[in-house]
Parts: structure tokens; sequence; C-alpha cells
């Protein structure tokens, strides 16, 4: 992934107007689960009529991740699964977040000297947001989410469309015919 | 519980209320088709396969049978070298045994004679090793000891 | 000479020329919103009809039995309630009762009710899990909020008693961690009585209904020779005919004081499957109403030495996870820690008999059997 180049964005934004534009962002947020253990279980509970995400405008269940901007990554990532996980935010568009939910995905967990746990999904991608649990209950998970939309509200839309906020150092997990041929 | 075997089987003992046999590694084939086909045993269906590492005495495989109709529980127990762990697929005999032996193989290294289907079935294809011997050392554990890794019991003391 | 293009055009339309058709292999991949949690199953189809299917595990692979192995006898059972996250309680109890039995340890009457409590609304929580996603995976969205809210009161009732939802690490060797707290009977019994209430509504939806009949009956039969020859256990077993639960033919804990039946399926479909489920969780709840009102006094935990060090020897103990035979095989060389525990969990061998289910039949009923063969992948991968 190559530093994006400074060209867009050259127009200083009046603030009104990117507050404007974060606000919408920050609330119509579509959620692209990428639930894998244990704590999926406890992002569907949350979406779930008692703690209901929906009300902070956040749309569980899209059908793809071309249409999504938020992922979770709840559950361990274990190194056969983490070129897959690389592969759906590759595909995900700008701007998108993600929350890694949960300890297993936070930084191993419980599964910290395993031989076959990625320890920790910011070793994958970048991370805004971090929910610790085991599992997290669902009211951890919106406060989670009530944090990122705070950060999404201060976000500076030149900076983002620089690219600063992209880590770009990361390193390239993705190969071809292995594990698994994905 | 019912003990009515004969052959072929070198000592056999009941331990809480189950039946464990220990078996040579050529003649497992023919115990367990003996255990599943005998009316009298009727060993139907096919509970585990694995095995364990006693480092330097070998691998003990075994194989974990139950009979539905007389509610009992049959388990074989096969010792074979490390150096030359080998012994014969059971799948013929018991299907499900497929997905058992794979995980062995996998797991210890042992070589399943007659496996329809020897390939990986968890692991990373780039793993290297073969994780549950006991020479295989954890990383994270060689990297920095475990803080909790204190016997609770020492403690006691300090506890209220 | 003497071919002109109308004889070309002759040719082609009487079907002198075949259209040939190859087969196409499709990778149904680790991240799918239909199936359940990160499993892959290559399929060779031809057309839209499968000729080969090949479930690919191992992506939830974290390593239990090695870990197992580092761990002392009392941290095992964190580790092992992550296994099958839907039944946590249900994990810790045969690791306990193998403990329990190398040890010669003695549970006192009351925790042994106890745990039978836990034991039976975990399995209720299991089941609706189940019920629901069968239906979401089918399309239906409606099923899956109404389980919820069942799984919301039975949660309350366990995090009364445990403090936790979903993984509990409550189950010590020769006993619980603490006793129950006052008002717990209350509400289990609430959360029990509102199930009761709402199951006949359940099966209205979904077994009353035409087009989840329609996808179901007569779909992935599995024949109950070949389930046991697999290992299949638990509620796929039995909707094959099979009366097989560990909780009668070996009786643990003391299930052999309550009454209750075991449902069996007639013919082994996807209906059935689901039939299954459903009445065995009116059984469950028979079985928490016994042992709620027969709780006799006692403490919660039995004669423990302080250091839990086995004795050498090697035991297999099993029990009836809500999705079948969980049995641990541990064998201790007299230190704090296990030596080996082989875990033979119930999805690995419900998942191998998938390959056979699966050949010969369309893509949306793949889907609709994947759904019905209810299965955890951390269960399957450990």
């Amino acid at each position: 992934m190559a530093t994006r180049t400074p060209q867009v964005m050259t127009i200083p934004i009046p603030k009104s107007v990117a507050w404007l534009l974060n606000w919408s962002r920050k609330y119509s947020l579509w959620m692209f689960q990428f639930g894998l253990a244990c704590c999926s279980i406890e992002f569907i509970a949350s979406a779930m009529p008692k703690h209901d995400i929906m009300r902070l405008g956040v749309i569980p269940f899209p059908a793809s991740p071309r249409q999504a901007d938020l992922m979770v990554v709840a559950g361990t990532v274990t190194d056969k699964m983490a070129p897959a996980i690389r592969r759906v935010y590759e595909q995900m568009p700008e701007p998108k977040y993600v929350i890694s939910m949960g300890s297993c995905s936070n930084c191993g967990g419980p599964y910290w000297d395993s031989y076959s746990v990625t320890k920790g999904v910011d070793q994958i991608l970048p991370v805004d947001v971090y929910v610790p649990g085991c599992p997290p209950r669902p009211e951890a998970l919106l406060h989670g989410i009530v944090r990122l939309q705070n950060k999404i509200q201060g976000e500076k839309m030149p900076e983002k469309w620089r690219g600063s906020e992209i880590d770009t150092k990361v390193p390239q997990v993705v190969g071809t015919g292995r594990s698994g041929g994905i | 519980m019912s003990q009515i075997l004969g052959d072929a089987i070198s000592e056999s003992e009941v331990r809480h209320g189950q039946v464990w046999l220990s078996v040579d590694k050529n003649q497992i084939v023919e115990v367990l088709t003996t255990l599943k086909t005998n009316p009298q045993l009727a060993c139907d269906y096919f509970t585990f396969l694995s095995a364990i590492d006693w480092r330097d005495e070998g691998f003990e495989v075994m194989i974990v049978v139950y009979s539905t109709t007389h509610q009992s529980t049959v388990g074989c127990k096969v010792r074979i070298e490390k150096s030359s762990p080998q012994i014969p697929s059971v799948t013929p005999v018991y299907r499900g045994a497929n997905w058992h032996e794979r995980e062995c193989a996998e797991m210890f290294g042992i070589t399943f004679d007659g496996h329809p289907n020897p390939k990986r079935l968890y692991l990373a294809e780039d793993f290297v090793g073969h994780p549950l011997l006991k020479d295989f050392q954890l990383a994270s554990r060689v990297y920095k000891q475990w803080p909790g890794d204190r016997d609770p019991d020492a403690t006691a003391g300090e506890e209220e | 000479m003497g071919v002109t293009p109308k004889d070309f055009t002759t040719a082609r339309l009487t079907g002198a020329g075949t259209l040939r058709t190859e087969e196409m292999i499709l990778n149904v991949g680790p991240q799918h919103p239909a199936t359940h949690g990160v499993l892959r199953v290559i399929v060779v189809l031809d057309g839209e009809r499968i000729i080969e299917a090949e479930p690919v595990i191992g992506y939830m692979h974290r390593g239990h039995e090695k870990l197992l192995e580092m761990r002392d006898f009392r941290q095992i059972t964190n580790l092992l309630s992550r296994m099958d996250w839907l039944s946590g309680i249900n994990n810790e109890i045969p690791a306990s009762i193998a403990v329990e039995k190398l040890m010669e340890i003695e549970v006192p009457r009351r925790a042994q009710y106890l745990r039978v409590i836990l034991a039976e609304m975990n399995r209720i929580m299991n089941h609706l899990m189940f019920v629901g996603s069968f239906g979401l995976e089918l399309g239906a969205t409606t099923p899956v909020m109404y389980a919820f809210r069942e799984r919301e009161q039975l949660s309350t009732a366990m995090e009364m008693v445990t403090g936790g939802r979903m993984h509990f690490g409550f189950i010590r060797p020769g006993g619980l961690k603490e006793d129950i707290p006052r008002g717990f009977t209350e509400q289990a019994l609430k959360a029990i009585k509102q199930l009761q209430k709402f199951i006949p509504d359940y099966e209205d939806i979904m077994m009353g209904n035409e087009i989840f009949k329609q996808r179901t009956v007569g779909i992935g039969i599995l024949p109950p020779d070949l389930a046991l020859e697999y290992g299949v256990s638990g509620p796929i077993l039995r909707a094959s005919g099979v009366e097989l639960d560990v909780r009668k033919a070996d009786p643990y804990l003391v299930y052999d004081e309550f009454d209750f039946n075991i449902p069996v399926g007639p013919s082994g479909d996807a209906f059935d499957r689901y039939y299954v489920l459903m009445e065995e969780m009116k059984e469950s709840a028979k079985i928490v109403e016994q042992a709620l009102e027969g709780l006799p006094e006692g403490s919660h935990l039995g004669q423990v030495p302080k250091k839990l060090t086995l004795p050498k020897g090697e035991i297999y103990s099993r029990a009836e996870n809500p999705l079948g035979e969980l049995g641990y095989y541990l064998v201790s060389d007299g230190e704090a820690k296990p030596y080996r525990m082989k875990v033979r969990t119930p999805s690995f061998s419900n998942i191998s008999v998938v390959p056979h289910m699966l050949r010969g039949i369309y893509i949306p009923d793949m889907i609709a059997i994947l759904g019905s063969m209810f299965f955890v992948v951390g269960d399957i991968d450990r």
C-alpha cells in the first residue's frame, strides 16, 4: 500500500462543513462484524433488543465488506486466519475504522502462549478503539462505539485524506498460495 | 463391565467402569474389527483416537470405542517406538477415525499406514514441527517466564 | 468443398455440437455471512449440484491441548470453557469430574444439584442460540430476536450466581466456587417459566412455517449407522433415531434422580434436528424445575486439599455437552499440571460426517444442512 500523494484537499474546509461531515459519518456507521469466536456472541447480543446498537446509528449486518465502514474484530485471530482478515480489511472502502473487541484480538488474551495465535490483531491492522474484556459485556462494546464516535467527531478532514491515519508500515501478510490458498 | 474377549491382547484392566486393553500394533486392526462385528461386544460408536508422548518410552496411541447396546466403553492402547512411529490406520474399520488420525499425525508426527487422505488438518500450511511433542517449546514461554507461574499455595499465607 | 454456411448452422442447431460444462470449485470461504463462524467448505460443483465437498478447518485452532499442559488444574477451567463458547458450564463439569474421580473427592449433594441446575440452564441457552441462528441462515430474522430475549433472562440468572455472562470459571474440583445468592431461585424460575410460555410460539414460527418445512424436510438425512461409526453425538445423533444420551447411559452428577425423557427424531433430516432441539429445551426446563424444588441444604464445596496434586493415573470422563459428547482423557503423572489432556469434542466428530452428507445436493440445501449441523468452530478446532 503506497503512501497517498497529498493532492486532495488542498482547499481548506470551513469548520462547520467539517463538523457536519463528521457528524453524519459518525451516526451512520455500517458495521461489518468479523465475528470469529466467543466475542461474536456478545456482539450479536448487543445487536439484539436488550442492548440495541441501532439506537447509536450503527447498523449491524451488512452483506459484504465493500459496503461497510466499521470492522469489529471479535475473537481470536489465528495465524491461519490472518491473511483473510487483512484481505477483508483491504476490501473496505475509505474511510474505515477498526474496533478490536475482546482480549484475544487486543493482545492474544488467554492464548498468549499459543503457537498458532496472532498476539493481537494490531499486528496486521491499524486499530482505532480497543475494547477489553473476555468477553466484553455488550455495554462495554456500546461504550467503545461511543468512544469511536467521539474520535470521529474530532477528526480533521485534510489529515485523514492525506493518509496519516493509515499505517503504511504494516507488514504485507497477504501471501499467494500460503495458509490454505487464501 | 463385560470383559468377554479373548485373543491377541497382552493385558487388560477395568478402571472406573471402563475396559482398557493393551494391544500390539500389528493386531490393532483385527482387534477393532472383532470389537465392532462380534455381536456380544458390538462396539459401534467411535469415540476418539489420540496419542500420548511418554518422553523416552515412545508414543502410546489410544483408540476408544463405545458400545451402545451394552453401554460400555472399551479403550485400546498401542505402544509404538519413537524411532519408527508408524501404526496401521484403523479407518477401514471405523470411518470416523479419518479426521482423528490426521490430527494425530499432525500433532505428533505419527504415520498411519493406509490412511486414505493424509493431509494437514489444522495447522497453517507453513507451520513447521509437531506441536504436541514434549520437546516442542512454546515460543512465548521461552522468551519470558510467566509471572503468574508461582505456586498459589506458596503464597497462601499472604491471603486474607 | 461443398460446405455452405447453411450446413454449419444446421449442424449447430440440431445438437451435433454439445454444450460442454466443467466442474467448478467454489470456496465457501472462512468469512461468510451464512456459515457459523470460520468454517471453510470447498465444494466441487457441477452446475448447481455438489459433487464433492470438503470442510477445511483450523482457522480457530488455538492449541488448547498444548496450553493445558502448562497450566495448573485450577487454571484449566478458564481455558476449557472457551472451546465451546456457547455452553460454558458444561465444558468445565467433566474436567472437574475427572479430577474428583482420580483424587476420590466427594462432592456434597447441594453442589451436585446446583451444578445440574447451571448445566441445564446453559443447555437451554445453547439451544436457543442455535434455534435463532438456524432461522437467520435460512433468511428469517425474527427467531433470533426472540431467542436472544430468552437468553438475556437466563444470562441474568447465571450472572447473579457466577458473575459472568458466557464464560464462568465457576466449577471447582469438589463443588462450586460459591453458593447461590438470595433471589437466584426466583430469577431462575421466572426465566424458565417465561421460556415455557414462549416455546409454543417458537414452534409455530419455525416448524409451522411452510417455507421452513420445504427447506428442511427430507434434506440432509443422516443414516444412524453412519452416524455411529463417525462418532456423531448429541442432538444430531438423536434426530437420526439413536437414543444415546450420556446423562442416561453413564449418569454423572445426580442425573439419575431426575425424571426426563430423551427426544428422538424419526428420520434424521434437518427438520428433525430442529425438532429435537425444541424438545430438549422443554426437558431441560423440567429438570431445572425439579432441581430447584428439591434443592438440598448443605455446603457447596467438598473437602479438597489445599494443594491439588493428582496421583498418577489416567481417566476418561465424559459428559453430555449440549452439542454432544464431551470427553476429557486426563493423564496425570503426579504433578500439579496435567501431563496430557486430550479433549474429545463433539463438533469435531459431527463435522467429519459433513462431506458424506453434502454429496449430490444443491447449494441452497447446503446452507440449510450446515445450519442444522449444530457446531461451534472453537469446538472443532480447539
